[in-house]
């Protein structure tokens, strides 16, 4: 018997040590995912507590594989994180833009430019919608049809500001560091 | 366009993640613990928390009471004593409001038990003695509405903290 299976048989007889070792397991993977949207340490980390509970609370949340808990738990937190940011904005909604009007250029980028703290930058300086796109497509690993499923926009819609999303974020890396 | 989105896919942890910060363990530890707590026993709890603030109340009234003060000046203005009586009242009663949406999801047996210490204070029983000066009268005043509030604050907390769970769940 591996570890997981040996945590999963103490959550079913709510165990506190094995609990915290469920916790252990997927703390810092779900933080992450409420981090890269929320950009706030310590929101994420409510968040991430929140969805652990919820997920200790609930058995019928608590998935057999590994991978696939991990994944359900970073959904949860992102899901959370999403509602997190439309209550605060009471604006904020994700638009359905499907054209692209930004020049695109098509030379590469400079590799010196590319450099991570740059990026970081870069994406911290996107609109709140495209950056949540980028996220949800690059880091959450989420395609075209279950992001637009998540932010209730077109999956064209989604398309487009993906791409847009990704010309700014070269235009800014180009002005910027040129 | 590609070696932007090939470079932040090679340093995704780098660019989007972040690690939790130190204490979050702990600070998990103890919401589990709560959450597994029996909830009559968190109830008896607050309880037993506003029971100790009016004994503590009572106590402090007792002290200001039998004090003997030297300054017999009755120069202090009853005006200025009603006006922060007024004050403290008002944010009083806020908080009593405030505290009684929190109790809406609550249990019956609890949140009655809980409505009749809020409702004992609401009473203004307090009588203010006057061989006490002006500054101690109003620092009295001041000193058992904080209190009230303050019991009042941490029963919200809690009640906050158990909603939350109960939304959870």
């Amino acid at each position: 018997m591996n570890n997981y299976d040996e945590i999963l048989k103490g959550l079913r007889r709510n165990d506190y040590r094995l609990q915290m070792q469920f916790y252990d397991m997927f703390a810092e993977t779900t933080y992450q995912s409420a981090f890269a949207i929320l950009r706030n340490g310590s929101d994420a980390e409510e968040i991430m507590q929140d969805t652990m509970l919820k997920a200790l609370g609930k058995t019928s949340l608590i998935n057999d594989d590994e991978n696939q808990m991990r994944k359900t738990l970073r959904r949860i937190a992102v899901n959370a994180a999403i509602d997190v940011l439309r209550k605060r904005k009471s604006h904020f909604c994700f638009e359905n833009i499907e054209n692209i009007s930004d020049c695109i250029d098509e030379n590469d980028i400079d590799e010196n430019i590319l450099t991570v703290e740059n990026i970081k930058q870069s994406v911290d300086s996107l609109a709140l919608g495209y950056r949540t796109i980028l996220i949800l497509r690059l880091f959450e690993n989420m395609n075209y049809d279950e992001i637009s499923k998540q932010l209730k926009i077109s999956q064209s819609s989604v398309r487009s500001q993906y791409s847009r999303a990704l010309i700014k974020l070269r235009n800014y890396l180009k002005n910027k560091y040129k | 366009m590609k070696n932007v989105e090939e470079k932040i896919s090679e340093n995704i942890n780098e660019i989007f993640g972040g690690k939790p910060e130190k204490g979050h363990r702990e600070r998990f530890a103890e919401k589990l613990s709560l959450m597994q707590k029996p909830k009559h026993k968190s109830f008896i709890s607050y309880l037993k928390y506003i029971a100790t603030t009016a004994a503590v109340v009572a106590v402090a009234f007792f002290v200001f009471k039998t004090e003997k003060t030297e300054d017999k000046s009755t120069a202090f203005n009853d005006v200025h004593i009603a006006e922060v009586k007024q004050y403290y009242a008002m944010q009083l009663n806020d908080e009593i409001d405030a505290t009684k949406e929190l109790l809406k999801n609550i249990d019956e047996p609890y949140r009655n038990e809980l409505l009749s210490d809020i409702k004992l204070m609401e009473i203004d029983e307090n009588e203010i003695p006057n061989t006490l000066d002006n500054e101690r009268k109003t620092a009295l005043v001041v000193s058992i509405y904080k209190r009230k509030i303050e019991s009042l604050h941490n029963l919200q907390s809690s009640l906050l903290a158990c909603n939350k769970q109960i939304n959870i769940k």
